[in-house]
């Protein structure tokens, strides 16, 4: 598996090669770029992406907050996650535009905790594809949930992975605005994937 | 600023929370959103924004004040002016306040704002949102949307689990914690809980409700009652956004709170 790209971007260099330090002192999976200010981010970038930029918000806080708002929207068009490395005060509103926070009391192991949570295909947040009607298998997955069956019963039933059936479960989820299973089983009633008869076996 | 102390005669802590406000206001450069304050009238505030008025109930403030200042209806209620400016900001903006500017003298009070909007999720709002999916269902012909009911009936008993499991178990910890704290050595039986455990398992109670919401919007055909389909909806806007403010009190002022006492108590030794 290739490194994790982490980038560090702080005017302070005791804090830039203190992170840097703290990241290398415990795991080779991250590979570890570090600059003074965020000029030169951009052409990073565009040439190769980080997994996770590390960034004081000073940098970003003034014109109406519009700055922040658009390292935000890079960080959705680039795929990478926004951690904001903090020993000042920021307001709330300000540190929720970052996928997380990084404050200078936290010890190591908060610290890579926090970094592993971001980078943890498992749990990043689903990037909803396009409203485009539903798949053949995405229907298969939804009749199933409605007539009670569990992920890994469909798994089983579909011959695919129980992660297979997760990530259609997402994908569903995205596309209909519907996560719950009895909130499924009512669209599947609505458009005849399943009878009504069945529903009522199912609660 | 001195003019403010002297009419309602407002503590350090209370200039401390205008500066906060103030300072934020400068620093965000909000166009669109007001801080509300404790000299303001309160007939101003709800005003400004009709939401306030779930809160203010909560509080038990009732209408009819006048024109009286937040500060003097708080005088007069005796609760924390603090707490309820707090609380009053958060609906008004979701701004949360940082740190400092909370303490936990606010948790009896706030766990009595929290117990109060409890029951107006269980007694008042979800049981008319019920009245109005039958009415709803009555006035449709699409036999399907019978199924409104059940889903409705499941989600409202998620959400008085979720309530009631603060109730019985969090709160009273917390209350004990609080009660303890000043008197030394909190008994054992609080050494074995901690508030973390329920941050982490603070269930989501608007999963369900997002999915009804998504169900009437795009899902249902169109039916031949229009209006309750519609009232249904604002209410469930409504609803979630009280929700959302709700969990938010909780997860990010009662829990950070109870922390610090748990700290004080040295159960992170
Ligand atoms: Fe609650
Ligand atoms: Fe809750």
């Amino acid at each position: 598996m290739s490194k994790k790209k982490i980038y560090i971007v702080d005017q302070s260099e005791i804090i830039r090669r203190g992170i840097g330090a703290i990241l290398r002192s415990r795991s080779y999976q991250y590979e570890i770029i570090d600059s003074i200010d965020s000029s030169d981010i951009q052409d990073c970038l565009r040439s190769q992406c980080p997994a996770i930029l590390l960034v004081n918000p000073q940098g970003y806080v003034g014109n109406k907050g519009e700055r922040l708002k658009a390292l935000r929207q890079k960080a959705i068009n680039f795929g990478f996650k926004l951690v904001a490395v903090v020993y000042a005060y920021f307001d709330e509103q300000v540190l929720s535009l970052f996928d997380d926070v990084i404050y200078i009391n936290d010890d190591e192991a908060k610290i890579f905790s926090k970094l592993e949570k971001l980078t943890d295909p498992e749990l990043s947040p689903f990037v909803p594809e396009e409203t485009s009607p539903l798949s053949q298998r995405e229907l298969d997955v939804i009749r199933l949930v409605a007539l009670g069956h569990s992920n890994r019963d469909i798994a089983e039933e579909l011959f695919i992975s129980i992660h297979t059936v997760i990530s259609h479960r997402k994908n569903i989820t995205a596309k209909l605005g519907i996560k719950s299973a009895s909130g499924l089983t009512i669209y599947a009633v609505i458009n005849k994937l399943i009878s009504s008869g069945d529903f009522d076996k199912t609660v | 600023m001195s003019s403010i102390y002297k009419k309602s005669r407002i503590s350090s802590d209370n200039l401390k929370y205008l500066l906060y406000f103030t300072e934020k206001e400068l620093r965000m450069n909000h166009t669109d959103e007001f801080r509300i304050e404790g000299n303001f009238r309160m007939a101003d505030v709800i005003n400004a924004n009709e939401r306030l008025l779930l809160i203010i109930e909560r509080f038990g403030i009732s209408l009819g004040f006048g024109d009286k200042t937040i500060f003097e209806i708080c005088r007069e209620h005796q609760l924390d002016p603090l707490l309820v400016l707090v609380v009053m900001n958060v609906f008004n903006s979701h701004s949360f306040p940082a740190q400092g500017f909370l303490s936990v003298n606010m948790l009896p009070g706030l766990i009595s704002y929290l117990k109060n909007g409890h029951r107006y999720y269980l007694k008042e709002k979800l049981p008319f949102i019920g009245e109005l999916i039958d009415r709803f269902i009555e006035n449709t012909d699409n036999p399907d949307t019978k199924l409104l009911k059940s889903f409705f009936r499941e989600y409202a008993r998620e959400v008085s689990e979720h309530m009631s499991l603060e109730e019985t178990t969090v709160f009273p910890y917390i209350l004990a914690l609080y009660n303890y704290s000043e008197n030394g050595e909190p008994p054992s039986e609080l050494m074995n809980y901690r508030i973390d455990e329920f941050v982490e398992h603070h269930s989501d109670i608007e999963e369900k409700l997002d999915d009804l919401m998504h169900l009437l919007i795009k899902h249902f055909p169109p039916t031949k009652d229009r209006f309750y389909r519609n009232m249904i909806l604002l209410e469930l806007f409504n609803l979630q956004y009280d929700l959302n403010d709700h969990s938010g009190i909780e997860n990010r002022i009662l829990a950070p709170l109870v922390r610090q006492l748990e700290e004080k108590a040295g159960k992170n030794e």
